[in-house]
């Protein structure tokens, strides 16, 4: 026969036979090659703010032109986009949208970003890879929210395009990621550490989940990682968990949990802690030099930012992150 | 209706009866092999009959190294 | 009149290649417990999941460990090789304690997606195992911990570990279980089978010599059928006895009633078993009584014809050979029937057998029957049966001894010359 495949894209690695789908559910082994089934056929297309990525220190209040087919490397059972994540592309609405359509689109519709989000863009890599390469070229920003499962190699040949990563952390065990995601923790954190190596702008995003890990012990851990792998600079987004898909049976996070998790994140050294998903001042972004208010945010939108060129306008001292568009 | 005697009725009687035999057998022995390659067909039919006509991107995907070269490789150290 | 060739050259050639395959089956059992020694790694494993206990060699059937402290452990693939994860069989060894409980277990290997189910392997997950009963349902996210993404192989090694651990707790530990063949196997169905059969084998006996007796061999037959048949489910099949070359002597008392007494009456006797125990050919025999015409044949047509059984007793051998594993042997329509278990072509040679059964008498025993086939090896010739025009199994005119199944009723009126369905050319 000879006509499988293996696909190398993401760690899962599947072994294909001859038309058989991978895990991601979006590439097919035909006749011994590899073939996308989503390439230029998003199922998501929106104009959403930078803010709901989450990328808080980024643009602020710029527009995202967000696209993201359906698939997924993982399978967590807590999704919050499960309808479209692990749904089959020959099941599912689309639209045809060319990396050139999407790069006119985002001007259209004046953002300065596109971001390859909601499922995991890793799925649509060749269709994310040719985008980023035009949105390059008419000079705006590519950000990606991803899961961070996904091989070296492709990683680095991607990451040169990208100006910001978001990366879901959604754990900080190998049981979490075994046992809920299908996954596993170790190729995550190679390629935080790859994004940072290469120049990426990293935010990070922590999912907080009653019982399964808000251990403040792990969260320790996990921020103390942060701090020596990705920098203290790095902002990290404790999101609330809701109850969805598999994980019905748990209540939402505790607000006491998620300020513990920012409490814990401070003490670890991380800069700036933010919590998400509910409304309240854990959204701000402070000076972590005075302590003054820097950017105001409510909801996903930014009330006041007093920020200039990239600095505290009190103390002056800089503060890291993509604030404008070069 | 063909008309057999009665010892060709009886003799396509066993013959059927040792035809369904050595399919028990085969079926038995090759099991594996079967269901391989019933589950090929299965694939490549819903590849045509459904996947390829929902008007789907057949993209060539990428390919980076192969595996055995990553074997030989060393994975960065991970605290 | 002509009888029929006692020294016939096909029958004796059709009997040499079932006798040959049988000498390969030995050989290559041999071979491969000499050469690969398969407990190898077995031992190293189970040294991990029970340290410091020593276990006896493998043996029984199922095929099973014994442990010096009570407890068994076993190669699940042993057990249930037919339950397939997404890929293949999960093999696990399993260790039981004495009361059904799994007191360590191991996965040796399988062929799953390795990147969707490493944890699989991983102590955490296994760990929900320890101490578990057999006895428990085993199903995903009730009493079954599942891992996203890989929720079908991770029932397969429920299933795998609920049903095989349930095989060896009741085969080997003699406890009861729920579930298909649960309290059936137990004492209570030893007892009657075994009742049943040193009944049928004296009354056998006791035919032999006085005729009016033979009268209750419809009851004999009727209670093989209820007995053996539907209530124990465990007709001989050539399983058993391949069984005992492939993996050596079980221990669970019902092998013994089974198994050790038919091999015993047929080398005694002959294919008494077929004549007076056989619950399929019981069933058989009371098809044949329904008033429809019967085909014809002759003699020479027989003699040619009923050596297929042989063939086909010498593939499934071979069968068993090639894939060492005795269940791939399998086909007999008694073993698919009684125990109400068996693939689509396996059922539809049952209940293709049964409607020829009406048109011909005997008509799985004649030709295809591989205990038959098995039976008919051991069997030596015996004066006193010339066979008459009432022969259930249609025999023409002084039988060899392999095709008579001992119904004892030409010993006693010898003179009926008319063969009603095989006509002697002459």
């Amino acid at each position: 026969m000879g006509t499988e495949v293996q696909c190398t894209l993401c760690p899962t690695e599947c072994e294909l036979e001859n038309h058989q789908v991978g895990g991601c559910k979006v590439r097919i082994n035909r006749d011994g090659t590899l073939y996308s089934l989503v390439y230029g056929k998003p199922c998501a297309v929106q104009v959403d703010p930078i803010e709901k990525k989450p990328f808080y220190h980024v643009l602020p209040g710029a527009k995202a032109f967000s696209i993201a087919t359906v698939g997924c490397v993982l399978g967590c059972k807590f999704c919050q986009n499960w309808q479209i994540s692990q749904a089959l592309p020959e099941e599912s609405e689309h639209r045809d949208l060319d990396p050139d359509e999407v790069v006119r689109g985002a001007l259209y519709y004046g953002c300065q970003t596109v971001t390859y989000t909601y499922t995991e863009p890793t799925v649509f890599y060749e269709y994310m890879y040719d985008t980023a390469l035009l949105v390059r070229k008419f000079g705006l920003l590519n950000s990606v929210h991803t899961c961070g499962y996904i091989n070296q190699e492709p990683l680095r040949e991607l990451a040169p395009l990208l100006n910001a990563a978001d990366v879901d952390l959604k754990a900080f065990t190998e049981d979490f990621y075994g046992r809920i995601c299908g996954g596993r923790l170790k190729p995550v954190l190679e390629a935080i550490v790859t994004l940072r190596e290469m120049g990426v702008w990293l935010e990070i995003t922590n999912l907080v989940i009653p019982t399964l890990n808000d251990d403040p012990k792990e969260i320790r851990d996990m921020c103390r990682w942060l701090v020596e792998n990705a920098g203290p600079d790095t902002p990290i987004h404790f999101s609330r968990f809701f109850p969805y898909y598999k994980l019905k049976n748990l209540p939402p996070t505790p607000i006491e949990t998620l300020n513990m998790a920012q409490q814990t994140a401070r003490e670890a050294g991380l800069r700036y802690a933010y919590i998400g998903n509910i409304r309240q001042s854990g959204e701000n972004t402070y000076c972590p030099s005075c302590g003054k208010l820097l950017i105001e945010r409510i909801g996903y939108f930014v009330k006041q930012n007093l920020l200039q060129e990239g600095a505290c306008p009190y103390c002056k001292s800089s503060i890291a992150g993509v604030w404008d568009q070069t | 209706m063909f008309r057999l005697s009665d010892k060709g009725w009886l003799r396509l009687a066993i013959l059927t009866g040792a035809l369904l035999v050595i399919t028990n057998l085969v079926m038995n022995v090759g099991e594996e092999y079967l269901r391989e390659r019933f589950e090929g067909m299965r694939r490549k039919a819903y590849f045509e009959n459904v996947i390829s006509r929902k008007g789907l991107s057949l993209k060539e995907a990428r390919h980076w190294r192969s595996v055995e070269d990553r074997e030989n490789q060393e994975a960065p150290v991970i605290k | 009149m002509v009888e029929w060739g006692v020294r016939d050259r096909f029958r004796i050639a059709a009997q040499t290649f079932a006798l040959g395959c049988l000498v390969l089956l030995v050989l290559f059992t041999v071979y491969r417990h000499q050469s690969v020694k398969p407990p190898v790694d077995e031992q190293t494993v189970l040294e991990e999941i029970a340290p410091g206990i020593l276990f006896g060699p493998k043996g029984g059937s199922p095929l099973h460990l014994e442990g010096r402290d009570g407890s068994v452990a076993f190669n699940s693939y042993d057990v249930t090789p037919e339950i397939r994860g997404y890929a293949g069989p999960i093999k696990v060894l399993v260790r039981l304690d004495r009361d059904g409980n799994i007191s360590g277990l191991k996965i040796l290997s399988h062929r799953e997606t390795r990147n969707y189910v490493h944890r699989l392997e991983t102590p955490e997950f296994l760990r929900q195992f320890i101490g578990k009963s057999v006895r428990d349902p085993f199903v995903l996210d009730e009493d079954l911990d599942g891992i996203s993404r890989a929720t079908v192989t991770v029932q397969a090694v429920g299933d795998t570990l609920r049903e095989s651990g349930r095989r060896v707790a009741r085969d080997a530990l003699g406890l009861a279980m729920p579930g298909p063949g649960g309290s059936r196997q137990r004492l209570a169905a030893v007892a009657a089978y075994g009742t049943l059969f040193l009944a049928a084998v004296v009354l056998f006996l006791l035919t032999k010599r006085n005729v009016r007796l033979l009268r209750f061999r419809d009851v004999s037959l009727l209670a093989s059928l209820i007995v053996v048949g539907l209530w124990v489910s465990s007709p001989f099949s050539i399983l058993h006895g391949l069984n005992v070359i492939m993996s050596g002597l079980p221990n669970y008392p019902l092998w013994y009633v089974a198994v050790a007494g038919v091999f015993l009456t047929f080398l005694l006797w002959g294919r008494v078993y077929c004549g007076w125990i056989c619950p399929f050919g019981a069933l058989a025999e009371f098809l044949n009584r329904l008033p429809v015409r019967k085909w014809h044949v002759d003699l020479e047509f027989e003699n040619r014809w009923r050596n297929v059984k042989y063939l086909f007793f010498g593939l499934a051998v071979l069968s068993a050979a090639y894939s060492d594993s005795a269940g791939a042997a399998g086909f007999e329509t008694y073993v698919t029937l009684f125990s109400r278990n068996g693939s689509w072509i396996a059922w539809s040679l049952v209940g293709f057998v049964l409607v020829t059964e009406l048109r011909v008498k005997r008509f799985w025993c004649r030709y295809l029957c591989p205990v038959g086939a098995m039976g008919g090896l051991l069997s030596r010739n015996e004066p006193g049966y010339p066979s008459r025009n009432d022969c259930p199994m249609a025999n023409p005119r002084i039988p060899p001894g392999s095709e008579c199944i001992r119904c004892n009723r030409c010993r006693h009126s010898p003179s009926g010359d008319t063969l009603s369905e095989v006509i002697p050319d002459v």
